[in-house]
């Protein structure tokens, strides 16, 4: 994951996703604009990250799962230092953690359409794309009302 | 008698040698070097030759140039009848510790030395050189296959941020405020101006005005409320107690530890969908259970001060005082020694001592029971000593005879 920064220098793109075994459906569904996410079908829990089987009863049969799309800011920070160049001009980045509407389930992400003063604990929001390359659609999350 | 009785290494060890480095933002020096001077420094306090050593324990986070091995060769030791290793940063140094104690308690060891070093000062991270290149977050690259794929494309990526959240989310439940974040950075800031070893001392104490002035990193995180990076080593020895009493150093007793396992804070997406409040305070019933003392007794703490938001917490999970109260017990000077109800971190800990993975504040609880601090606690006994609570995480007491 890490490459001697001294020599190469900080990444200058955004850093994205390398899907693998256990992703690469979540990141599929992705590139169609689709929020689909694992639920046990045992438990009936729904789980992110995607993970090959369920932490409460190790079942294997987690089913892809449509999501509403919808969920409520549960927690965020406006980041001020952008950490890489890939950042810089969208500082102070207001970026931060979703409880989507189906249950017990969060997802980090970053916020659109919103100015860092005006992002709160409880916003209603739903997923919107950006295609940042051929192969890899990013979920971010925009403010709606209610 | 512990209420764990099946409990049974109860003040069988004791740290008996400590020793440390300089700590600077940037010391021109490799991690084994530090290191060879930090536990070298430890066994002479201990009184012990380096031939007396016949165990390690260690972190998994490493030396950044050669392996452990071939340091311990380069100074003279080896033969290890106890060879043991914790996993994780912040959330490891307890338990090397409790791990030293248990090697030693077993029979398989006499003397066990534990260190951290860390080349992580401004002067030593940034530049073009093999180990350079930024803090470790910035080096990321074009295709990321980790659990990071689900945080770092959204520009949420330094731990900074990831704390900031938790943070966030614990002003939202409990009306904890920025001020109570203050509280330990102020306290940390004072400690460290009585230590002249401290990085940040020389800068002179700071105040709730400074504090609010200081610059956003992460909202709500300020600067004040971020570790400092640092080059240095620390080490301790951990030795038998039956040996410790006929050492050189009044003896630091190993009185009771515990360990758990945190949800990850990595991506965040698990963090809250467990009962944190169940887990956040295990370690804490754990330690308890373990030992015959109460958190009463405790004159100090050591709590892991990588953020001031994760002071308030490990007030909570270690039963200092009850969930959501860690902002109101930080009031009135309550964690500034030497006689606040609770002094926590009476170097400086990592926000104005050194950021030695919280293996620098293990030096300083020693000191506390010495009675050597540039801060001290009269009568101090008993102190506990906690690492960070958002990994696989561990806690010790120790105490004087």
């Amino acid at each position: 994951m890490t490459q001697p920064g001294g020599k190469y220098g900080p990444l200058a793109a955004l850093p994205l996703p390398e899907p693998g075994w256990d992703n690469y459906k979540f990141w599929d569904y992705c590139k169609q604009h689709k929020l689909y996410l694992q639920r046990c079908a045992k438990c009936r829990n729904y789980w992110y990250y995607p993970r090959p089987l369920c932490p409460v009863d190790q079942s294997r049969e987690m089913v892809w799962t449509k999501m509403s799309g919808k969920g409520k800011v549960w927690t965020f920070t406006i980041a001020h230092h952008p950490v890489l160049p890939a950042f810089a001009k969208d500082v102070p980045l207001p970026v931060g953690v979703i409880k989507l509407d189906e249950g017990k389930v969060y997802m980090a992400g970053r916020l659109m359409n919103v100015k860092p003063q005006d992002v709160r604990i409880g916003m209603p929001v739903k997923v919107t794309w950006f295609d940042a390359s051929e192969d890899i659609s990013l979920p971010y999350w925009t403010p709606i009302r209610r | 008698m512990p209420k764990n009785k099946r409990f049974i290494v109860n003040d069988r060890a004791a740290i008996t040698g400590i020793g440390q480095t300089a700590f600077s933002s940037g010391l021109n020096r490799s991690t084994m070097d530090m290191a060879a001077e930090a536990i070298l420094k430890a066994i002479a306090d201990a009184g012990l030759k380096p031939k007396d050593i016949d165990g390690v324990s260690k972190y998994s986070f490493g030396l950044q140039e050669e392996t452990e091995n071939h340091l311990f060769q380069e100074i003279g030791l080896g033969n290890f009848g106890f060879y043991a290793e914790q996993a994780h940063g912040g959330g490891a140094y307890a338990a090397v510790i409790s791990t030293a104690a248990l090697g030693v308690a077993s029979g398989m060891a006499d003397h066990v030395i534990c260190f951290r070093s860390r080349a992580r000062g401004r002067k030593s991270v940034f530049g073009p050189g093999r180990d350079q290149g930024g803090r470790p977050w910035e080096k990321v690259s074009q295709r990321i296959t980790g659990r990071g794929q689900y945080h770092v494309p959204f520009g949420l990526m330094s731990p900074v941020q990831e704390m900031a959240c938790i943070a966030r989310r614990y002003m939202h439940d409990y009306g904890v405020t920025e001020d109570h974040f203050a509280n330990v950075a102020i306290a940390m800031r004072k400690h460290a101006v009585a230590n002249p070893l401290s990085v940040m001392g020389s800068r002179g104490p700071i105040s709730l005005e400074d504090y609010r002035q200081s610059r956003w990193i992460a909202e709500p995180l300020r600067l004040y409320d971020c570790c400092i990076e640092t080059d240095g080593a620390t080490a301790v020895v951990v030795s038998r107690a039956d040996l410790a009493g006929r050492m050189r150093r009044k003896p630091a007793l190993i009185h009771a530890f515990a360990q758990d396992t945190k949800p990850a804070h990595y991506t965040l997406s698990d963090w809250w969908r467990w009962d944190r409040d169940a887990m956040a305070l295990e370690l804490g019933r754990r330690l308890w259970a373990n030992s015959e003392l109460k958190a009463k007794d405790i004159k100090a703490a050591f709590l892991y001060d990588h953020f001031t938001p994760m002071v308030l917490l490990a007030l909570e999970d270690l039963g200092f005082c009850k969930r959501g109260e860690g902002g109101a017990f930080s009031e009135k000077g309550a964690l500034e020694g030497p006689h606040g109800r609770l002094p926590v971190n009476t170097n400086g800990g990592q926000l104005s001592e050194a950021f030695i993975h919280g293996f620098n504040n293990i030096n300083e609880a020693v000191r506390q029971i010495r009675g050597t601090s540039t801060t001290q606690v009269p009568n101090c006994n008993a102190v506990l000593v906690a690492a960070a609570a958002s990994d696989p995480t561990g806690a010790f007491i120790l105490r004087s005879e």
